[in-house]
């Protein structure tokens, strides 16, 4: 019969042309399956003319011999082409492919990493408006005017219309403790907040002083908070911000809005104390300001200081960054460079 | 400040311990040292006097004490011996305080016969050098050597070229000038306090001397000024004159009014003993408003409280006693505060005094004993950092720029009244930015050559009109897309706010900063920001040569419509069939009108569809287009069968067809 040569002739045909094992697969059950080709002829058989069955049979069969012996040629052929397929030379030392990421800017993962290890012991992340008035930046913070206090932080003041009475005149805020205030007026202690965001003087920018940056503050009132919460608290952050033991130290400072004010240093993480160019070899790094809340900001935000007290604080977040990472000018921060920016990539 | 280290130890019977030492000592209970440098014998230490304690420690005697009271030491003070004569001061000079407020001590002294000379002696001088002071005469050297140790600036001048022997305190008169020591001019205004002769000023008072008295080597008879004026008045002016001295800078922080005469005894026994001369019998000293006696109360219990210390009342007196404050025990501690401390006003005041002298170092940390509350979710950030992680995903580089621009980039973008700074810090820092654009895309053109695909987004807040309004905007730059790229990229945001739908319209023509290629983005019927290409000449004007997309949308309004409720959508377990038609259309129909054709045609069984193709060229009429999409059709409770999708999809062609000018090529 023409039919089972020409079916052979095409099966050893795609068997021969097939390349992957899957299409092998394929052909192998459309022509021994039990719904195949070759069975269908058996099925043919007994209804065949009774002189043409012994050939029919006999065909039938070589067909199928021929076939389960060019299939099991090709699947050992194909087995080996896998075994075989060797690239001549291999090296992993060739860069990678990488697909397309992006980077998040180091203040942002920084203040993410800070605000999680705060929230984590209790406190709310808060924010505040960069814009601000005499009142809440200076006045309510206990700054006395006309004071050489307010020289300590260079003012950048909006121009204005008119002649708006003092305390409401308008300037970029300075630091983020105006948050304090507006966070007490509407809020009852106890109080732990933290406020990152940012702040402004009115510098000339070297590698140490940018016209703007971040500030973060911290803010904790109840009945018995002391000195040496603080410490606690303050411990907690940087050993966990740094992600490693430091030590804090504090010594006594100034600030209006504080009384006892102090400043902190943490001994420096990068030479542990022996003195290097990070710490110019003191061995230690100045991180933040801080102190018990002055009695007239408690009064001021509308709260009893004979009821309340509490700590606050504020701390240089792009200082704190350039410890971290080791940048050495602050101005990368705000200058677009994808240089800088893409080291931060994971 | 610049300090003496042998100046300081020569108030002590002991030995202070090395410079350095002494330094740290200080900083852990003082002030911060910033510098302790060897000079000669001698060592300059330089301590950050803060505001507070400028009153008190802007002198040697005043950090003199604060170490007594750190290492428990008693302070001696020099002796003080004046010869005098029999004439009496008003022989010489009148004098009258005009204004009250300028100046709440006057004190005159008067030395007859001095001889001025350019010797000083050699520990005077080595001193002042230490403290950054050159060697003028050894009188003028005298009474700064008498400020740096006391506090209280000093001025001499010659007592002969006063005119009228008369001198008057007051604030100048409109028009009066006067030429400095230095020989600079001066306009003076009615705010600015001066010290005045017959003939009109000599001297600005608390800031700088004229040089009508000068004192010079034919000077015989000495005047020394010893005064106290109001530290506002001095302020404003040394503000307005641009003219700082060390004089002015001390009133300007407040100085004691004890000090005049004391200072002025110290000045006068000096120049006695190395310049000669004999003082009148009398000085004039008018003192008109004397500082109160502070009486504090302080409890034992608030101070451990506040400190987190459990100290004794005896530790407590005992650190007072050595700070120079009297205590009476009594329910809790009476302290009289010692004059020249202005600075402790309340029991907090006191507190610090005694934290930092018994040292912070010695307070150990605890943990609060707080009701416990838990922290508030910050939900204007955490939207903010949600968008920050999509962006991040699709390959931006997030920047940090300045809040400022300048005059350039107002002109560029045609930015109408920004907010402007009063005193900006400079011409690139005139204004506030009222959008991210212009920074952005100066990050491009720095990044240029970096990398063929600049993608580069920032949040941040920019700054509004008149009312000084501020918004957050989320605003993204890149080079390496078109519309539909950046449009995906909003979705992908929306998607992560859980925003379902925004509408975008056409803006059909160029304005300063898009291309007719770009649109507004409206959500709910209020516009949220805009989408599309920068216009090619603002670029042009920022060195910009390649086409550049981008967005900006107000992050307030986001972070308003942002929700995290997203529900589950059951997944059908039958198969969806997928059928592809490819229609033209007139060339000026949007595809959300064509989907929504086909959309309603389809009913709801047609789940998707999807534009696979957009043609527009030589191979259709010119003023057609083809969309090629890709049709799902799909049940959640069967499997369609043929025939129903053959209706559906014949129904949808034939709606299709109804539309004038749509016609279906491919089915």
């Amino acid at each position: 019969m023409m039919d089972i040569e020409k079916t052979e002739k095409r099966a050893l045909l795609e068997i021969r042309e097939t390349t992957s094992k899957k299409e092998l697969e394929k052909i192998k059950k459309r022509y021994l399956g039990k719904k195949g080709e070759i069975s269908e002829i058996f099925k043919f058989i007994p209804k065949a003319d009774p002189e043409e069955r012994a050939e029919l049979g006999k065909k039938a069969n070589r067909l199928k011999a021929a076939l389960e012996k060019e299939l099991k040629k090709k699947e050992a052929e194909l087995k080996k082409k896998k075994k075989k397929r060797r690239v001549k030379s291999f090296d992993p030392t060739l860069p990678g492919k990488r697909s397309v990421s992006g980077t998040l800017h180091p203040i942002t993962r920084a203040r993410k990493r800070a605000c999680k290890i705060f929230r984590e012991i209790g406190f709310s992340v808060v924010l505040g408006p960069d814009i601000e008035s005499v009142w809440y930046n200076f006045d309510a913070l206990n700054f006395p005017e006309e004071h050489p206090a307010r020289d300590m932080q260079d003012t950048l003041f909006i121009k204005q219309e008119g002649n708006p009475p003092s305390e409401e005149r308008l300037l970029m805020r300075t630091h983020t403790s105006p948050v304090q205030i507006r966070y007490m007026e509407k809020n009852q202690p106890p109080l732990k907040i933290i406020v990152p965001g940012r702040v402004y003087r009115n510098e000339t920018t070297d590698a140490t002083h940018e016209i703007n940056f971040y500030q973060l503050e911290g803010l904790m009132v109840d009945k018995e908070i002391s000195v040496a919460n603080f410490r606690a608290i303050i411990t907690e952050f940087v050993d966990r911000f740094f992600g490693k033991d430091v030590e804090v130290r504090l010594r006594p400072s100034f600030f209006p809005f504080t009384e006892p004010s102090f400043e902190v240093d943490m001994s420096c993480s990068v030479c542990k104390k022996k003195g290097c160019s990070v710490c110019s070899n003191t061995g230690w790094l100045e991180v933040l300001g801080a102190g018990m809340v002055h009695p007239n900001v408690l009064k001021n935000a509308g709260l009893n200081p004979k009821n309340w007290q509490g700590f606050a604080f504020g701390m240089g977040f792009d200082r704190l960054i350039m410890i971290k990472y080791g940048i050495d000018d602050v101005r990368l921060m705000y200058g677009g460079d994808l240089r800088f920016l893409n080291q931060f990539r994971y | 400040m610049k300090f003496s280290y042998n100046w300081l130890n020569s108030f002590f019977k002991e030995d202070l311990p090395a410079p350095e030492i002494l330094a740290e000592k200080l900083m852990m209970h003082f002030f911060e040292v910033e510098k302790v440098e060897k000079m000669g014998d001698d060592h300059l230490l330089d301590i950050d006097i803060l505001p507070n304690r400028a009153y008190d420690c802007f002198c040697h005697i005043g950090v003199a004490r604060e170490i007594g009271a750190i290492f428990d030491f008693q302070i001696e003070l020099p002796d003080i011996k004046i010869k005098r004569n029999s004439r009496k001061s008003e022989d010489f000079v009148n004098f009258k305080i005009k204004d009250k407020e300028i100046c709440s001590r006057y004190t005159l002294r008067i030395i007859e016969g001095v001889s001025v000379e350019k010797k000083t002696p050699k520990y005077i001088k080595k001193r002042l050098k230490v403290c950054g002071l050159q060697s003028v005469n050894n009188i003028v050297d005298i009474t700064n050597y008498v400020m740096l140790e006391t506090g209280q600036p000093l001025h001499a001048f010659d007592g002969e070229k006063i005119n009228g022997n008369e001198i008057e305190i007051r604030r100048a008169k409109k028009g009066e000038k006067i030429e400095t020591l230095d020989g600079k001019n001066y306009d003076l205004d009615k705010t600015m306090p001066i010290i005045a002769d017959k003939k009109g000023p000599i001297g600005i008072a608390g800031i700088k001397g004229g040089s009508g008295p000068e004192v010079d080597e034919s000077t015989n008879l000495l005047f020394i000024e010893a005064a106290n004026f109001d530290p506002k008045t001095i302020r404003k002016a040394s503000k307005k004159l641009k003219l700082r001295t060390d004089a002015s800078s001390r009133f300007e922080h407040g100085i004691d009014p004890e000090l005049t005469v004391k200072a002025s005894d110290r000045a006068v026994s000096l120049i006695q003993k190395h310049a000669g001369g004999k003082e009148a019998k009398d000085f004039p000293d008018s003192y008109s408003k004397r500082n109160e006696k502070k009486v504090l109360n302080l409890s034992v219990e608030k101070t451990n409280s506040l400190l987190g210390t459990s100290l004794k009342i005896t530790e407590i007196e005992s650190i007072l006693k050595r700070l120079n404050f009297k205590v009476e025990r009594g329910n809790d501690i009476k302290v009289r505060v010692p004059i020249f401390r202005n600075d402790i006003e309340i029991e907090e005041d006191l507190i610090e005094e005694v934290g930092r002298i018994h040292g912070y170092e010695n307070i150990e940390s605890k943990s609060p004993k707080v009701t416990i509350t838990s922290p508030e979710i910050n939900s204007e950030l955490f939207w903010e950092d949600k968008v920050r992680e999509i962006l991040k995903e699709h390959g931006y580089a997030e920047s940090y720029n300045y809040s400022f621009i300048n005059e350039k980039l107002k002109k560029i973008f045609n930015l109408d009244h920004p907010v402007e700074m009063e005193n900006p810090v400079s011409k690139e820092h005139k204004y506030l930015r009222p959008t991210l654009f212009p920074r952005l895309l100066e990050n491009i053109n720095k990044n240029k050559d970096l990398e063929n695909s600049l993608r580069i987004f920032e949040i941040g807040k920019i700054f509004k009109g008149k009312d000084k309004e501020e918004k957050k905007k989320l605003s993204a730059v890149r080079n390496d897309a078109d519309f539909r790229t950046l449009k995906g990229d909003i979705d992908c945001v929306l998607d992560g706010l859980g925003i379902e739908k925004v509408q975008y319209t056409a803006m059909n023509k160029d304005d300063d900063l898009w291309t007719f290629e770009a649109a507004s983005v409206k959500l709910k019927d209020s516009y949220i920001g805009k989408v599309g290409r920068i216009s090619p000449q603002i670029l042009e004007k920022l060195k910009i040569e390649e086409e550049v997309f981008a967005f900006e949308l107000d992050m307030d309004k986001l972070i308003e419509a942002a929700s995290d409720k997203s529900q589950y959508k059951k997944i059908s377990k039958f198969p969806a069939a997928i059928k592809d038609i490819s229609v033209l259309v007139p060339e000026n129909l949007n595809y959300e009108e064509f989907v929504s054709v086909v959309e309603n045609a389809g009913g709801e069984l047609l789940v998707d569809v999807d534009l696979f193709d957009l043609y527009q060229g030589e191979k259709i009429s010119k003023k057609k287009k083809n969309f090629g999409v890709r049709l799902f059709f799909q049940a959640e409770d069967r499997t369609l069968s043929k025939e129903e999708i053959n209706k559906l999809l014949k129904k949808i062609i034939s709606t299709v067809e109804e539309k004038s000018g749509w016609e279906v090529r491919k089915k």
